[in-house]
């Protein structure tokens, strides 16, 4: 399999991507799942820069300066400092164990592959590899939104998902235009900011973030 | 073969072995070193291990009353194993000494052999912590074997060969192409199994001898003298081993592939300065982490499960080589 250098660094970084969000589904600290998530962004901001040089679409510089920016170092700022002003407990509340986690993990591997697979002939892609990786990382972010018992983690797992859905993007459509990017990027910061007033409110009124302390308001 | 290659060979064979063994202590002494280091602590002299293993080897042995003669051949078993496990690595020249006689999976079995004899020999002696030992280490045995076969064949996937030396070959003519996804996946799942293998933290704490925690430390309390010293040699000897294949896989650049003098000195001082960088490496990881609860051990299993078929998965199903 020869590939231009470019490529493989491009596929290493994707990579990167996909066992920075397993480790995600592995760990049991909440400052460590933000962390975590700094460095995926990190890696996709690099796979955004790289996209831009190897096929000469400068304007994907701006969308990794962004990301990079925003994802990797003002979200994560704003979401460590939001779990100590609310003071959450580092421990990580999950609706399954560790393993079965884990092993879903490689469950949406194998999903992605079988969804996204038939049709990466078809679509001009960067990368073999980015496609079916990014399709990975949106279920695996879908995955611990919905197994995660506390909000805080479930907003790390949404932020994820739209990890996964920029990393689809720049793998089908070498970006989605910067108005869009920016508009995404934009969605994730209101995002941040109402995950960040939501939980206050919750923290107010129930003097927890276990989104089962919700099901006390049910008629 | 000519008779002159045979010879050749049989001399690679014996330097090969003799650098293993004569390294294992100087590498535990460099994980040492950093992690004291690491921890503001001055630390023991870098030949400790070794006046430890002569210390070790001038004393007499005393075997409990009960042992049967599985005590007393067990050390030499399980050292033997491992010794035998060297020439199947490629070191320094390649093709592997015996690399015609087998692939990597004998290394695999080789390295269940060496556990299997230490584990027996802590039943036998019959002290309650030597079969907790055992348990214990055979059930991080059987976790973590899944994961060194499947990253033999995550390895082998691009060169279609389990052949360590073939593995190299192909990777250190391949360039920098090499150093694909799949191959780095394998190789992070390799380094979690080289921590469980070699009992290091998180899995096992190689320094403690508390013995609710212990799991190597705790099969091997009823050894002295000799049967130690080749014990702790033999423990030594495992981690060189694996963290031998570990960077000739991921860096197989440099390796001799010829009898000449300049490209086996070279290869020689790669070797060396590979091997130092990884233990020392391996010392700052142990810093970094604590002890993990035994039962957390079975969730880095399967991450490490989970990189070696993701690697496995990329090459095969999405084409990633």
């Amino acid at each position: 399999m020869s590939l231009a250098p470019g490529q493989q660094l491009l596929e290493v970084l994707a990579a990167v991507v996909l066992v920075t969000s397993w480790i995600s589904l592995v760990h049991r600290r909440v400052a460590a799942l933000v962390r975590l998530y700094a460095a995926q962004s990190a890696a996709m901001a690099a796979v955004a820069g790289l996209v831009a040089y190897l096929y000469n679409a400068p304007i994907l510089y701006l969308t990794g300066a962004t990301i990079f920016g925003l994802n990797a170092v003002l979200i994560p700022t704003v979401l460590l400092r939001l779990q100590r002003d609310l003071r959450v407990p580092d421990e990580v509340n999950m609706l399954v164990s560790v393993r079965t986690s884990g092993l879903a993990g490689l469950g949406c591997l194998l999903l992605a592959v079988a969804v996204v697979g038939p049709l990466t002939p078809y679509a001009e892609i960067p990368a073999a590899g980015l496609l079916p990786i990014s399709v990975t990382v949106v279920l695996i972010g879908l995955f611990l939104t919905s197994t995660r018992r506390k909000a805080f983690t479930q907003v790390i797992g949404m932020l994820v998902m739209a990890n996964g859905v920029f990393l689809a993007g720049l793998a089908l459509t070498f970006g989605l235009g910067l108005l869009l990017e920016l508009g995404v990027a934009a969605n994730l910061l209101i995002l941040a900011i109402v995950g960040r007033l939501f939980l206050f409110r919750m923290k107010d009124s129930f003097d927890t973030v276990d989104a089962d302390a919700l099901r006390a308001l049910e008629g | 073969m000519t008779p002159w290659e045979i010879l050749l060979t049989t001399l690679v064979l014996a330097a090969e072995l003799a650098l293993a063994v004569g390294l294992a202590p100087l590498l535990t002494s460099v994980v040492r070193r950093r992690k004291s280091r690491s921890q503001r602590r001055t630390g023991p002299s870098m030949i400790q291990p070794y006046l430890d293993l002569a210390k070790l080897w001038g004393k007499g042995t005393v075997y409990v009353e009960s042992s049967s003669a599985v005590t007393r051949a067990a050390p030499l078993i399980s050292f033997a194993s491992l010794l035998a496990a060297v020439p199947f690595v490629p070191w320094f020249f390649l093709p592997a000494p015996l690399g015609f006689a087998g692939d990597l999976i004998v290394v695999v079995g080789l390295l269940a052999l060496s556990r299997f004899m230490t584990a027996v020999a802590a039943l036998d002696a019959g002290s309650t912590f030597g079969g907790m030992g055992s348990t214990r280490d055979m059930w991080i045995g059987a976790l973590f074997e899944p994961t060194f076969l499947l990253v033999i064949f995550a390895w082998g996937a691009p060169s279609g060969s389990t052949q360590a030396s073939t593995i190299v070959l192909h990777g250190a003519t391949l360039g920098a192409a090499h150093l694909s996804p799949a191959l780095l996946l394998a190789s992070a799942a390799f380094a979690l199994l080289l921590l469980a293998e070699t009992g290091r933290l998180p899995v096992d704490n190689p320094a403690t001898h508390l013995e609710l925690t212990m799991v190597h430390e705790a099969m091997v309390l009823e050894y002295g003298g000799r049967d130690l010293a080749l014990i702790e040699l033999g423990q030594s000897l495992r981690m060189v081993l694996l963290l031998e294949l570990f960077v000739a896989v991921l860096l197989p650049w440099g390796i001799a592939l010829s009898f000449g003098l300049a490209a086996l000195a070279l290869a020689l001082v790669l070797l060396l300065v590979k091997l130092l960088a990884a233990s020392a490496l391996l010392g700052e990881l142990e810093t970094r982490v604590a002890k993990w609860r035994l039962f957390r051990v079975a969730d880095l299993a399967v991450l490490s499960w989970v990189l070696a078929l993701g690697s496995i998965s990329l090459t095969y199903l999405v084409g990633v080589g």
